[in-house]
């Protein structure tokens, strides 16, 4: 398999919000599936082109094994499993905050409003650290 | 090549996975060569989705993993671990018992 489709599939593992660490596993293991196809056919007489075909045709369509691995929850990232909860932190946040005008409470309104952007920025720092460690 | 029906299929890789891994510890391209032989080829999958299905049994504990050299080749060899042969089981009582229905109600359907 040439490098430029096992690059092609582990960014696109990753931005299917695959962790780093299996993007990089699955790109490994897969170039040496390929090798072990390539060699099987090679043995067997196959030209080297024709190996190398066989091999791409048996590893099958990356977009494939991209939701193959997407649709597992376990090898999401950090990052890719909070994200719908930042984002409904902060749809439930814009629900729940009263806007001062409304409802006449300053103080009200800061202590909800604060606590809601520290809750949001705290799992987005998660979520940076997330993407820092890969 | 693909010729899987994730719908219905749904369990199937995992239990051959398991009941293979759980017989002998094998790398991949091994285990879809497996695969291939215990199913008499009536499993056919696009190999490359069998290491998605490996990386998400190691992470939640049915599966350990380690690179080992043989040959000159390093290689990501998997084993089931006690908690996935635990799996194996329960995965194999649900198959065992879905097919016994199917085989049930096929019969009665021809008679």
């Amino acid at each position: 398999m040439p490098d430029s489709a096992l690059s092609r599939i582990e960014r696109d593992l990753r931005r299917a919000g695959v962790a780093h660490r299996y993007a990089r596993r699955a790109a490994l293991e897969l170039r040496e599936h390929c090798q072990d196809i390539e060699a099987d056919a090679l043995a067997r007489g196959c030209p080297p082109d024709a190996a190398a075909r066989e091999a791409l045709r048996r590893i099958g369509q990356v977009e494939d094994i991209v939701a193959a691995a997407a649709a597992r929850r376990e090898l999401r990232s950090l990052l890719a499993r909070l994200a719908p909860a930042a984002a409904s932190l902060h749809a439930w946040r814009l629900r729940h905050t009263p806007s001062p005008a409304a409802r006449g409470s300053w103080l009200r309104w800061s202590v909800a409003a604060g606590g809601g952007a520290t809750a949001t920025l705290t799992l987005l720092a998660a979520m940076q650290i997330s993407l820092s460690l890969g | 090549m693909a010729q899987s029906n994730p719908p219905f299929m749904s369990g199937v890789p995992e239990l051959l996975v398991l009941r293979l891994l759980a017989r002998k510890e094998m790398y991949g391209y091994e285990l879809v060569k497996a695969i291939r032989v215990v199913s008499e080829e009536s499993i056919r999958l696009g190999e490359g989705v069998v290491y998605p299905a490996l990386h998400a049994l190691e992470r939640s504990g049915a599966l350990r993993s380690r690179r080992k050299t043989v040959n000159g080749r390093a290689r990501v060899y998997y084993r089931a671990t006690a908690k996935g042969r635990k799996r194996l089981a329960q995965l194999t009582g649900e198959w065992k018992r879905v097919s016994g229905g199917i085989r049930a109600a096929l019969g009665t359907g021809d008679a």
